[in-house]
């Protein structure tokens, strides 16, 4: 079984969609990896990540650590974990880098959510983020949404891949 | 257990010695590696060259040592070999007292952190370039860095890049002001999407 294998890829068509969800994935991985290239059709610029369509901010919590390109900033909420993508304000033709770890998604403790994302422009600002995320559910991960938060769409063009990474047998063991 | 085989009496058929039946091997693994080099002798540029467009996105994972005599040198990057004002970047660091943030203007390359001859280790860059092949985009480079050091100069920074050119990514430059040391490695892994 190789280590890390896709599950599946969702590009965005001029439907302009507020929403990304993987669903019916195996459960026989070790952890969860979401690679997203996107932009937003607004300035708004957020993708935030919920879990097995828990829309529920309060079961969520977050850690943040972001830049501007100029400041820095960390901040902490009871809400969706997210990070920033390129905005229609933002140079053209351009898209924001993200990853989402979701590790140990089969476990029955709660999920921790690893966020890493930058977006660029041609400006003097150009955000990053570094985000450690929590959900308080402790089933199996079985959807993952990105979510544009509150206003905007994800942008044509955007793409979303979903990877299985599968823990090694070689060496030392661990459960 | 087979002990012997014999051939089909029917001309029809067409025999293989191989499982594969002329096939190419099966992957489902997303992750390729492409090619690593790995210098045994002070080298002042490493390149990629002649890129599979096949993959949907890149990464590469550097471990490498500068022989600028600093704990924390910089690291040029160049795609296509484009040495123009053609490349942007922001960057969040970190150096275990205090974080900053900061822009570059267009600038004729990427700049990022390496070890430098002074530092206690090498240091390590993970570089995610999305959407590489794609001809209609500029390309979005995300950037983590390590410099490790036991006294000073030791920094952590994630960094952002902008390549202002649309054409698919086919070659990656690595350039040290002052050559990079012996057991410097570069890697360049493609990822299916």
């Amino acid at each position: 079984m190789a280590a890390k294998e896709l599950l599946g890829t969702i590009v965005v068509d001029a439907s302009a969609p507020t929403t990304i969800t993987f669903t019916s994935f195996p459960s026989d991985g070790t952890d969860l990896l979401v690679v997203l290239s996107a932009r937003d059709t607004t300035t708004n610029g957020i993708v935030s990540v919920q879990l097995n369509g828990d829309t529920t901010a309060a079961n969520y919590s977050r850690r943040l650590l972001i830049s501007n390109g100029v400041s820095v900033s960390s901040t902490m909420a009871s809400s969706f974990p997210y990070g920033n993508i390129v905005n229609s304000g933002q140079t053209a033709n351009t898209f924001g880098s993200m990853q989402v770890l979701l590790p140990k998604y089969t476990g029955s403790a709660q999920k921790t959510i690893s966020i890493q994302a930058i977006t660029e422009s041609s400006s003097t600002t150009g955000y990053a983020n570094l985000v450690s995320g929590n959900w308080t559910g402790t089933a199996a991960i079985t959807s993952v949404t990105l979510t544009k938060d509150g206003v905007g769409s994800f942008a044509e063009g955007t793409t979303a891949s979903l990877y299985k990474i599968t823990k090694g047998s070689g060496g030392a063991t661990v459960a | 257990m087979i002990t012997s085989m014999k051939r089909s009496l029917q001309s029809s058929k067409t025999w293989y010695r191989s499982m594969l039946a002329g096939n190419p091997k099966m992957s489902y693994g997303a992750y390729d590696l492409i090619s690593t080099t790995l210098i045994s002798s002070d080298t002042g540029a490493i390149i990629f060259s002649d890129i599979p467009q096949t993959y949907k996105h890149l990464q590469l994972r550097v471990v490498s040592k500068s022989r600028d005599s600093a704990v924390s040198a910089s690291m040029r990057i160049r795609f296509n070999d484009i040495a123009t004002g053609s490349y942007r970047m922001h960057t969040l660091k970190g150096d275990g007292l205090t974080v900053s943030s900061s822009n570059v203007a267009l600038a004729q390359q990427f700049a990022f952190r390496t070890a430098g001859d002074n530092a206690d280790g090498f240091g390590v860059s993970i570089m995610d370039i999305a959407n590489y092949a794609d001809s209609v985009n500029y390309k979005t480079v995300r950037t983590m860095t390590t410099v490790p050091d036991s006294t000073d100069g030791r920094e952590i920074s994630l960094n952002s890049g902008l390549f202002l050119i649309t054409a698919p990514v086919t070659s990656i430059l690595f350039d040290a002001l002052n050559d990079f040391i012996a057991g410097s490695r570069f890697s360049l892994y493609g990822i299916k999407g």
